[in-house]
């Protein structure tokens, strides 16, 4: 499989935002379990559970999200070397890691909430 | 090979060419499959029902003009609502936007047509019919009354007896899988039918739009696909899932549909955006600014708009930080939007714009658009959302969103495209009045409905007292909407004086724009297919059009002497191999008219007729596919000094990727499965353990033995298919199929007989309605793979399938294990987890 093949090529453009999906998914469903099971009372260290897995998940999300930035950036400048791949790679390197940095605002401002807001209250 | 061939062409090649792409005459334009003419039917039939869906709202407008008015009473105001909803999403948005895609992307790709066109027709018909008896329902009482969101329990059994709501949830069946047919072949002919040389980097922004809006289909229509089967199963059969009393529970629909509801939206959007993109660049006459950041956004909006469904259940009592979740997605969505606003904006301010009827209509479209994005934010604030829920101040809002996001854009494109399909385009002067009697016919109608809601006016009433001060405001709206049929008329006179469909003598590029929907067609589209090097490459690369026209780049004739496309690479699109495609038929008509007829007469209770019908579409189908999977052809010459094989099976092959892009769609329908599995365990867990009664082990560890064994038989019959030409490993073959189908279908069944025995019903609880279903769909799957493994050993009995004309068998191979799959997830859901959430065996 080649570095050009789609099976590459699109999951690593859409990285970001698939990152993005997994943290929201994962957020929205532990504060969905925690609130309707009643474990959100819980603590790690005197801190909320929730609070403590919504930093986890984001933090864990940041990083991955940084990882492809640095993944689209070598990628691009790898185009260079390949002078009939050069737009191409280019491009892809450039999208994947400017996807990934809206991913990372994304997850920054949807997780604001969670530092104001209080956990169950309906 | 980027420089064309100046080889001069052989006599008679151009000829042979226009024989075979020659389209049917007479009522056998019924049977014609290319995208040329199924695109212009699906358009046509989208802006029909977009003026029978006006005139309903006209309806209503009227009935709403002054206060305690009689023209129409609540029953068939309930109705008009719905129907007017209910079309307008699913009868037009979506199927405009898919039908423009269908028309107009072979032609901005330089392909020969999509690359199954058949699918394409049966997308049509299956719209079309279904559509427009489902249209019919008004003139019999019969059509819905719960709204275009459907929500339970006001449409369940028990408050809308009769058949009216089965008519909106089996009606709209046949609108998912034909947006889904079209969403795959979108996938596929983008993806593997670019010309020579337009890799992703030079790709045409309506291209990346249709790319995103299809994958948004794959992933967004599955929810209401499920959703709808499980109000049917409730209402028909009495299955609790969204009754409370039983375990259920209501709000499960609500996250279903706007699971769906939300991307839809944005489904509609996204290509219009495309649209805009396209043209932006041609009226400015100079290259669209910030592609790649615009290509972004598309993305971005793709993806983060399946964030925000939350934000139409603010009212329901949902924990808050939940709820601020998807309050900060609806603001982060409008970042990836706004990008591309300032993108148009920036390309106006690059180059000249001309201020044609398109460019009027993208600027009412930047001016609606953005009003509509403005109250977007305010409503996706919660406390602002509280107080104007289910007002007018909402039905403003996305009558801003819909009609400047997706109307103006598809009036724009119509405007724009027009001349490459009909030999004169549409006057300037009329589309200019047209635009502005809708320009402010919206801005009348639907401005004033901010005030109108901010004032408490509820949506959905079928009138007002006379004391309430929103009579001046409704009667303003009300002179909006018939202003903005007069602009709908005009539109409408200009088409039946200007409108002139032609293949082969269209208007041409008259806005000297730079991309390939402009070179000059015939039925075949472009006489050869060119090498692109830019995103612009009729302004780029001089003489292009000439050398297209004169056969001097690839496929210049029909060198296996059928209709056939260019397939290239996915990513860098270097040429691949060359697809042959079928012409003209009747299976894909009869098999859409049977599909329809199927869900219609299901929805009229005439079971017997439904499945008659059910088995003529499925035999129709089946016909259609006989003749598919030619097979491998020896190489041949494709122009240009290029040699390409013909057809090709396995992985690389377009037919591999539309089942992979079809079993996406199925794991995401298992998926919604499985949350409404969860969905019911979290919110009821007294209610969900009381009903939790287990078969002993060996019932589902039965099951999942036979599953296994199943998917084994699989894997020997693809050992066995590679010594195909041995008489011994063919038998072993058809032997390995043979055995296979009984264990497929057995699987489901001894997993049923297990639950049948605990006493478990699934009219008693949501839980046992649940897992009923899991096996059930299970079910359904293995009468699916079943019929497609008859139809492989009668291909192979037949002499139409061997170690290397197989994509048939590959479909199924795929399939196959999909289920294998599918069956033991499923097993470990419905026998596995409860068994760790701490249950009691009987």
């Amino acid at each position: 499989m080649t570095a050009h093949h789609p099976i590459r090529v699109l999951p690593f453009l859409f990285a970001g935002l698939i990152i993005w999906a997994t943290r929201f998914l994962f957020v929205y469903a532990f504060v969905a379990l925690a609130c309707a099971r009643g474990f959100a009372e819980g603590a790690i260290a005197g801190i909320g559970i929730v609070p403590v897995a919504i930093v986890v998940a984001t933090v864990a999300a940041l990083a991955a999200n940084g990882w492809v930035i640095i993944r689209g950036a070598v990628r691009a400048r790898s185009g260079a070397a390949e002078a009939d791949q050069h737009d191409s790679a280019l491009f892809i390197g450039y999208v994947a890691a400017a996807v990934a940095a809206l991913s990372i605002i994304a997850i920054v401002w949807e997780t604001l909430p969670a530092l104001v807001v209080p956990v169950c209250t309906a | 090979m980027t420089r064309p061939d100046d080889t001069p062409r052989p006599p008679g090649e151009l000829a042979a060419l226009e024989a075979i792409w020659l389209p049917p005459r007479g009522f056998r334009l019924l049977t014609a499959v290319n995208n040329t003419y199924i695109g212009m039917y699906y358009t046509g039939a989208a802006v029909l029902f977009f003026l029978l869906a006006g005139i309903l709202a006209l309806v209503m407008r009227a009935q709403l003009a002054v206060p305690d008015n009689d023209l129409v009473g609540h029953d068939l105001y309930n109705q008009l609502f719905t129907m007017h909803g209910t079309m307008m999403m699913f009868l037009f948005a979506v199927p405009a936007v898919e039908a423009v895609g269908i028309l107009m992307l072979p032609n901005i790709l330089a392909a020969r047509d999509l690359p199954f066109p058949r699918l394409s027709a049966y997308a049509f018909w299956a719209y079309f019919v279904g559509g427009t008896a489902f249209f019919c329902s008004l003139f019999f009482g019969l059509a819905p009354r719960g709204g275009w969101f459907m929500y339970p329990p006001l449409t369940s059994f028990e408050f809308s007896p009769g058949i009216s709501e089965d008519f909106w949830l089996l009606g709209i069946g046949f609108i998912e899988i034909s947006a889904i047919a079209g969403a795959i072949e979108i996938i596929v002919g983008i993806m593997r039918t670019r010309p020579p040389g337009m890799s992703l980097d030079k790709m045409p922004v309506f291209a990346w739009a249709m790319l995103v809006f299809a994958g948004m289909i794959i992933f967004a229509f599955p929810a209401i696909i499920l959703a709808t089967a499980l109000l049917e199963l409730e209402r028909a059969f009495h299955w609790p899932f969204f009754i409370a009393e039983k375990g259920g529970d209501p709000l499960l629909w609500q996250h279903l549909f706007w699971f769906f509801g939300h991307p839809e939206v944005y489904i509609i959007f996204i290509p219009a955006a495309g649209m805009v993109s396209m043209i932006v660049p041609a009226m400015a006459r100079t290259p669209l600014v910030a592609y790649r950041l615009v290509v972004l956004a598309l993305i971005g909006t793709g993806f983060l708009s399946f964030g925000l469904w939350v934000h139409h259940m603010f009212t329901t009592g949902l924990p808050r930080i939940s709820m601020s979740f998807f309050s900060a997605a609806s603001m982060a969505v409008a970042i990836p939007s706004g990008i591309q606003v300032f993108a148009w904006i920036a390309t106006i301010a690059a180059g000249r714009l001309r201020l044609t009827v398109p460019s009027l209509f993208v600027l009412g479209f930047l001016f609606i658009f953005t009003i509509g994005g403005l109250t977007g934010v305010m409503v996706a604030m919660m406390p602002f959302d509280f107080q104007v829920h289910d007002t007018y101040f909402v039905v403003a809002h996305f009558h801003y969103v819909l009609i400047g996001g997706m109307v103006f854009p598809f009036f724009a494109a119509v405007y724009y495209w027009i001349p490459t399909v009909s030999r004169r385009p549409l006057s300037e002067r009329l589309g200019t009045i047209c635009f502005g009697l809708l320009f402010v016919g919206v801005n009348v109608t639907f401005f004033p409905m901010h005030v109108t809601g901010l004032i408490g006016m509820p949506r959905r009433v079928y009138t007002y007292p006379s004391e309430l001060p929103w009579a001046d405001l409704n009667l303003v709206s009300t002179i909006g909407a018939f202003t903005i049929a007069a602009g709908v008329a005009v539109f409408l006179v200009d088409l039946i004086l200007n409108f002139r469909p032609s293949a082969t003598g269209d208007a041409g590029n008259v806005w000297k724009a730079g991309t390939l929907e402009w070179l000059p067609t015939g039925y075949y589209q472009t006489r050869s297919i060119p090498h692109i090097t830019s995103r612009e490459p009729l302004w780029e690369q001089p003489g292009l059009a000439e050398d297209v026209v004169a056969g001097r780049f690839y496929l210049p004739g029909a060198p296996t002497g059928r209709r056939e496309t260019l397939v290239t690479s996915a990513v860098d699109a270097r040429p691949q191999y060359i697809l042959t495609l079928p012409g003209p038929g009747w299976s894909p008509f009869a098999a859409a008219l049977f599909t329809a007829a199927f869900f219609l007469l299901l929805t009229v209770k005439l079971v017997p007729a439904a499945l008659v019908c059910g088995v003529v579409a499925i035999a129709s189908i089946w016909l259609w596919l006989w003749s598919s999977d030619p097979g491998p052809g020896a190489a041949v010459d494709a122009g240009a000094g290029l040699t390409l094989p013909v057809n090709v099976a396995g992985p690389p092959s377009h037919s591999w990727a539309a089942t992979v892009a079809l079993l996406l769609v199925l794991g995401t329908i298992f998926g919604c499965l499985v949350f409404a599995y969860a969905f019911i365990w979290t919110v009821n867990p007294a209610a969900w353990h009381r009903a939790n009664v287990l078969p002993p082990t060996a019932w589902p560890l039965a099951s999942a033995a036979v599953t296994v064994l199943a998917a084994a038989t699989m894997v020997a019959s693809t050992l066995l298919l590679r010594s195909y030409g041995r008489p011994l490993a063919r038998a072993g073959f058809h032997l390995a199929l043979v055995c296979g189908i009984p264990l497929m279908l057995g699987a489901p069944a001894i997993d049923i007989a297990g639950r049948l025995q605990t006493g478990m019903r699934p009219v008693d609880h949501a839980h046992g309605a649940l897992v009923y279903t899991v096996a059930g769909v299970q079910a359904l799957l293995a009468c699916t793979v079943t019929l497609m493994t008859i139809h492989v050993l009668a291909r192979s009995l037949c002499g139409r399938l061997n170690a290397e004309r197989r994509a048939t068998f590959d479909n199924t191979m795929l399939l196959w294990h999909y289920t294998a799959a599918q069956g033991l997830v499923g097993l470990a859901l419905t026998h596995g987890f409860p068994l760790l959430a701490g249950s009691g065996l009987p």
